[in-house]
């Protein structure tokens, strides 16, 4: 596709190595978080609409658009090179070449891509074929906490700059840039050293760029949600701090 | 003794009787309470009457922990109905725009989002006035705006395109990019000729 559009940026933040988990390595200690969330998108869209010509008198319109879970899925399943994808290594008996309504979206935190998945289980990472991620700012995170010394019950909050980038490969974009991010855990009293930890997340990336069948558009706002919940071992001992908190100090 | 004495000697003793009889009935009805207004102030002073004992529920108690299980289970059912296409879902999803739990309300309201009816748009309308909550008064009309656009998956917006479309746009961008370069040469040229003639301006005025 050709378009005037800068390559996306694909250099993403580093995690700084002050975020290694010192008791336990960093893989262990998320695998009790819950790491991937249910993700609701949903973003309004200025386009071109409608050009006119009148004799001498040309008129342009714009148009503004809405886009959710499904206007994703559907630009997915347009685009060729998913298709080809889908076909060449999805083996599941569900799947011929497209993503299969009632699909949903998941954000995996580890990694920051957005997989495609549904009850039947059929998955994939839609960031490996296309271009769909949302960046997190580990660097900047601020937050308030409080949790019980005694059982490890608690709830904190932090808020971190996120980005959000999408690109079917098939002229449809979008691009916000960096705006809000509210990450909002709970954190259940341990018992037998279980944990129950929740996460729900609001994200409202600036709106910027965007482009709809390779016409050049904006996002006028742009918001993702989701949440996510585990019931693992305790991470690490009921007076731990929380996960963010911890991390980031 | 004669008739006249005696009726003399009995006439004080019965009128003395009658009026104990009137004094004493006279004190009787004071000391009652007006049944048709009773006063306010013996209203006030009387003790607070015992309620009837309340028939024994056992309600079990819902730990943090429990709640949470319970709010996280109806949004990831929120999460199903949503990505569905039936007027079953719909109609779940609008249920739990009422529901007692904020959290759940305001997933409902990202879930009509997600769903993409423009029959949710009524009940999200109705409901603002329902509520005093600004956050979710906001999230409501938001809500009801979003649905009103048209959705970008729909068949007007998201038009295939044919080869030749995007071989025109292909050439309309080429097109513009040659507009862009022409403008750039000729801003540049411009600005040669304005920086000669400066140069040519400060010499002469220097001279």
């Amino acid at each position: 596709m050709t378009s005037l559009r800068p390559p996306p940026k694909l250099q993403r933040f580093a995690r700084p190595s002050h975020h290694v988990f010192l008791r336990k390595s960093r893989a262990s200690a998320l695998n009790a978080y819950p790491r991937a969330l249910n993700l609701n998108i949903s973003a309004k869209v200025i386009v071109p609409d409608i050009i006119t010509t009148n004799g001498a008198v040309v008129t342009g319109k714009l148009k503004t658009v809405s886009v959710n879970n499904k206007s994703l899925i559907a630009w997915l399943n347009a685009s060729p090179t998913v298709q080809s994808y889908i076909t060449n290594n999805i083996t599941h008996s569900a799947i011929s070449n497209s993503i299969t309504a009632g699909s949903y979206f998941v954000w995996d935190m580890l990694t920051e891509a957005v997989w495609v998945t549904n009850k039947n289980g059929f998955t994939f990472d839609v960031d490996n074929p296309v271009s769909f991620y949302i960046d997190y700012d580990e660097d900047t995170v601020v937050g308030s906490a409080k949790l019980a010394d005694v059982t490890g019950a608690g709830s904190e909050m932090d808020v971190t700059g996120v980005k959000f980038y999408f690109d079917d490969n098939n002229g449809n974009i979008l691009d916000p840039e960096y705006g809000e991010g509210v990450f909002n855990w709970t954190y259940g009293a341990v018992s037998g050293g279980v944990q129950q930890k929740t996460i729900s997340i609001k994200l409202s990336p600036a709106a910027y760029y965007a482009e709809v069948n390779g016409v050049s558009g904006i996002t006028t706002t742009f918001n993702a949600s989701g949440s996510g919940s585990s019931a693992g071992l305790a991470p690490f001992g009921s007076l731990d701090e929380p996960y963010w908190y911890w991390a980031t100090h | 003794m004669r008739p006249k004495v005696v009726i003399a000697l009995l006439l004080p003793i019965l009128l003395f009787l009658g009026m104990v009889l009137l004094f004493k009935q006279h004190a009787a009805n004071a000391s009652k309470p007006a049944e048709v207004a009773p006063a306010p102030a013996i209203t006030s002073v009387a003790p607070t009457p015992t309620p009837a004992p309340a028939p024994v529920v056992v309600k079990k108690t819902v730990t943090p922990e429990e709640r949470e299980v319970a709010i996280n289970a109806e949004k990831d059912r929120l999460f199903e109905w949503e990505m569905n296409d039936d007027p079953e879902s719909l109609s779940k999803i609008l249920g739990d725009l009422t529901h007692a739990e904020k959290e759940i309300r305001l997933a409902a309201i990202e879930a009509t989002k997600q769903f993409g009816s423009k029959d949710a748009i009524p009940t999200l309308k109705e409901l603002v006035k329902n509520t005093d909550d600004t956050e979710e008064q906001a999230a409501l009309l938001e809500a009801a705006d979003f649905l009103s656009l048209t959705p970008m998956s729909d068949s007007s917006v998201q038009l295939p395109r044919t080869p030749e479309q995007i071989q025109a746009e292909q050439q309309k961008i080429a097109k513009a990019e040659a507009r862009k370069q022409a403008r750039m040469q000729k801003r540049a040229g411009n600005q040669d000729s304005q920086s000669a003639a400066g140069q040519n301006s400060t010499a002469g005025s220097g001279q």
